[in-house]
């Protein structure tokens, strides 16, 4: 190969390189401008279905044919979402309706759709599915089915989608079948998106959580802890069985964990020994129990409190020092309680102390 | 000169052309395929945003943004602001002042009536004392201002380190501004991989663009012509070698502007280097060097969307001083961790990233240099052929400019900047002069940076600041 050839070579691709550019240019502005006039298309005849829904009038069979030939194609169902968000501000309950009604051919689309090659466009179908609520107490056997067949699919943005479309029906069955097929999946889902996914459950929350504890043990650590982080800011209503888990000696220390924070939130009198018990310094176990169970035992004032507390302000790990020093704020322990720790030796833990107190004075708006 | 020595002279021309011309190829190559791979990931982001392939999340994981300081009193407190009108829910802002000369902490305890605090330190890694702190937790989020004995901009990132709260930090120039969005698309990989260590963003150049509430009011080229080639560069920087290096985890650098980092294992890491000026790259070929030594699975990823907005220098004399810096901090990290060259251990990193920032980011100020004198001795004797060259010299120049332009025009697409006409035509002229005349200028530049070395180790940066046009 002579140095000409690489040279041509090398123009060639410029040229190609140019024509890419300007063609990209006029295809992303064709794009838009079609998408909008079909979005407007679409807005007027939802309009005339929302219309005809507030008269009493049932949609025309012929509307959801229209909808059945139109919204398999992608771009239409683009169009389609743009009209219902712009909708959705004017009027809600009878788009609501309007969704009930077309339940149907989403039922219809979503077979067609989970069959197509390109994941991008089945997570957005899954994304207009959750997003219109068109399944909200309404899902069909067969449509709960395609979506945990989504689930499988190899792109957290399909999962996620296809997770919230199940949290929408409101079937606990469903999501509990869900959490087992994420849960087995070699694919990571992070367990923040899967406890904050569960708090958009719209079905009967207490009934979701009786259903999970059950199964509780037949799912992998990982979940177990967004289960537990999702009951422990769902509801209060569990101390025992979080009681009986905390004093399971087969628990996992993670389990132990997510307990020992569940009574700081709810205040539950029979936990109190198994607290101060964590709070207690002991080298035989992770410092992570003595850090947590400080911060908890703020819900829990009493002198046996205050004692542990301020004995942990002497501790070698900076977060229980830490911890301990923010709950005997929050008990509202005065500076005379505490006199022996500001005119003792360890320095560690007076400024660890002396800061919450400044901090104290700062929320009250003084100078500290 | 005998005919013996025109015949050594010769049979050197003829080692030299081919040398350059493998040196060009290797790099028209990468260029090309790195403005390809980067186009081509751009668009399908932008596909892929509007068909919510995407996590849509209030928020991800709690943030500390770290902001050093030194002699920033003229926007520092703009600073704070725009951090603190991020959507973002859970996050908070660490400012830290190297020993500034000027009114930077005053200003800031001022503007946001910060009370002075007696704040305990967890000293993880290696820093200057504090001097005093400052709190202030009546904003959306909290506002600590740390002020510390002088140390450099890695001890004063060091400092937030020990100081921040949360397990991530993101790290920031006092110069910038944030996008946004841009904590919420940072820490976005965080949740889709379970091994990430860093994730970098993207650095744009705020001159002559208008900012309100961290959303782009008015987006134009600026003005100064120096700017606007620097935007050119940016882009094409930004858009193609770190998409491709993201490609196979090979990214080397995350720019001190703008860059997320798991605290824990940076600290385990060492955090950053006190002894080098370009800090930002030490760190994250640390991160490399030490996760494949614990071989832990690791990941950093490359955030194409989150933006951060940054002054950059519009005279030579600053954009000298800022690029002379930035070899020094190339050649000090690659020095420091010359063990990843040609080092099977490392894999891609050291064979493909490694290697290209050795030979066409740290050697092409010399190697440019050399072809120029080789240049000179075969016109000397006469073995030139003066017209090829020049055709050649155009087509390099002329690939160049494409690739530049592409870049810059798929990044304004894709994150839908609108740009005026006149924009356009500004970018397409200079184009040529930012790859023919800067480029030859800032490889002086960069050649230049090994003189004085010792002298200017550990300086922060000085360029003339400006108020910055956001509101």
């Amino acid at each position: 190969m002579n140095v000409e050839t690489v040279i041509y070579s090398y123009l060639a691709i410029c040229g190609a390189v140019i024509i890419f550019n300007i063609a990209s240019v006029f295809v992303l502005k064709s794009k838009d401008t079609k998408l909008q006039r079909r979005a407007a298309e679409f807005e007027r005849i939802i309009k005339k279905c929302l219309k005809d829904i507030e008269e009493g009038r049932k949609i025309d069979a012929s509307h959801m044919d229209f909808l059945m030939k139109k919204l398999r194609n992608l771009s239409s169902l683009t169009a389609f979402d743009t009209a219902l968000k712009s909708l959705k501000e004017e009027n809600r309950q009878a788009l609501e309706e309007y969704l009930l009604e077309i339940n149907p051919v989403f039922e219809n689309l979503m077979g067609r759709y989970i069959s197509d090659r390109d994941v991008i466009k089945v997570t957005y179908f899954a994304y207009v599915v959750s997003e219109y609520g068109v399944i909200e107490n309404h899902a069909s056997t067969r449509m709960l089915r395609y979506l945990l067949r989504l689930l499988r699919v190899p792109s957290i943005y399909c999962r996620e989608n296809a997770l919230h479309a199940i949290y929408s029906s409101g079937d606990e069955d469903a999501v509990l079948k869900a959490l087992k097929i994420v849960d087995e999946i070699p694919d990571f889902h992070h367990s923040k998106l899967v406890y904050d996914g569960m708090y958009t459950f719209c079905g009967n929350n207490k009934k979701l959580i009786e259903k999970l504890l059950y199964y509780f043990d037949s799912y992998s650590l990982q979940m177990q802890v967004a289960i537990m982080d999702y009951i422990r800011f769902t509801s209060g209503d569990y101390c025992k069985e979080m009681m009986e888990k905390m004093s399971d000696s087969e628990s996992d220390d993670e389990i132990k964990f997510c307990c020992i924070r569940y009574f700081g939130r709810y205040r539950y009198e029979p936990a109190y020994p198994m607290l101060l018990d964590f709070a207690a310094n002991d080298a035989h176990k992770r410092w992570e129990y003595a850090s947590i169970a400080s911060q908890s035992l703020a819900a829990y004032p009493s002198e046996h409190t205050v004692e542990i507390l301020k004995e942990n302000l002497h501790s070698r790990e900076w977060y229980v020092r830490f911890n301990a020093a923010q709950s005997l704020e929050k008990l509202g322990v005065t500076y005379l309680e505490l006199q022996d720790i500001f005119d003792g030796s360890d320095r560690y833990a007076r400024e660890m102390l002396q800061y919450r107190f400044d901090q104290r004075e700062l929320e009250k708006g003084g100078a500290v | 000169m005998s005919a013996e020595v025109y015949e050594i002279i010769d049979v050197i021309l003829n080692v030299c052309s081919v040398f350059f011309l493998v040196y060009l190829i290797g790099y028209s190559t990468f260029l090309f395929a790195s403005v390809v791979a980067g186009a081509s990931a751009l668009y399908q982001k932008k596909r892929q945003e509007r068909l919510k392939n995407t996590l849509m999340e209030d928020y991800y994981v709690p943030i500390s943004i770290i902001v050093p300081a030194y002699n920033e009193e003229v926007t520092v407190v703009e600073t704070v602001r725009s951090l603190l009108a991020l959507d973002y829910k859970l996050y908070e802002i660490i400012v830290v002042d190297d020993g500034s000369k000027d009114e930077t902490a005053a200003k800031l305890i001022e503007a946001f009536d910060m009370h002075r605090i007696r704040r305990p330190m967890r000293r993880q890694v290696p820093c200057k004392r504090a001097e005093f702190v400052y709190e202030c937790i009546s904003e959306k989020v909290s506002i600590t201002l740390v002020r510390k004995e002088n140390g450099g901009k890695a001890d004063a990132l060091n400092m937030g380190i020990n100081v921040s709260k949360f397990p991530y930090f993101i790290c920031m120039d006092a110069d910038s501004m944030l996008q946004h969005d841009s904590l919420a698309r940072i820490s976005r990989p965080i949740l889709e991989y379970d091994n990430i260590v860093a994730v970098g963003g993207t650095v744009r150049p705020v001159n002559g663009t208008q900012l309100e509430n961290g959303r782009v009011n008015k987006y134009r080229m600026p003005r100064n012509l120096l700017a606007a080639m620097q935007v050119l560069e940016y882009d094409r920087s930004f858009l193609a070698a770190r998409i491709l290096f993201d490609m196979f985890n090979g990214s080397l650098i995350i720019s001190g502007a703008f860059g997320a980092f798991k605290k824990d294992v940076v600290i385990q890491a060492g955090g950053y280097d006190t002894d080098t000026v370009g800090e930002d790259m030490e760190l994250v070929i640390k991160l490399h060097d030490y996760c494949r030594a614990c071989k832990m699975d690791y990941r950093i990823k490359y955030a194409t969307d989150a933006i951060c907005w940054t002054q950059v220098p519009e005279n030579m004399k600053d954009l000298f001083g800022q690029r002379k810096r930035w070899h020094r901090g190339l050649f000090q990290s690659m020095w420091k961790h010359r063990n990843m060259f040609c080092n099977p251990n490392y894999g891609l990193v050291s064979f493909i990233s490694y290697l290209y920032f050795l030979v066409y980011e740290l050697l092409s100020p010399f190697i440019e240099v050399f072809g120029m004198i080789t240049v000179v001795l075969a016109y000397i004797t006469n073995v030139l052929n003066v017209g090829f060259m020049i055709m050649f010299f155009v087509i390099y120049a002329v690939f160049g400019t494409i690739m530049s332009l592409t870049a810059f025009f798929t990044r304004t697409q894709t994150v839908d900047l609108k740009l005026t006409p006149g924009d356009a035509a500004k970018a397409v002229l200079l184009c040529f002069f930012e790859v023919t005349c800067l480029r030859m200028v800032m490889a002086f530049a960069r050649m230049s940076s090994f003189f004085g070395y010792k002298k200017g180790k550990n300086q922060w940066k000085k360029i003339q600041r400006k108020e910055m046009n956001w509101k």
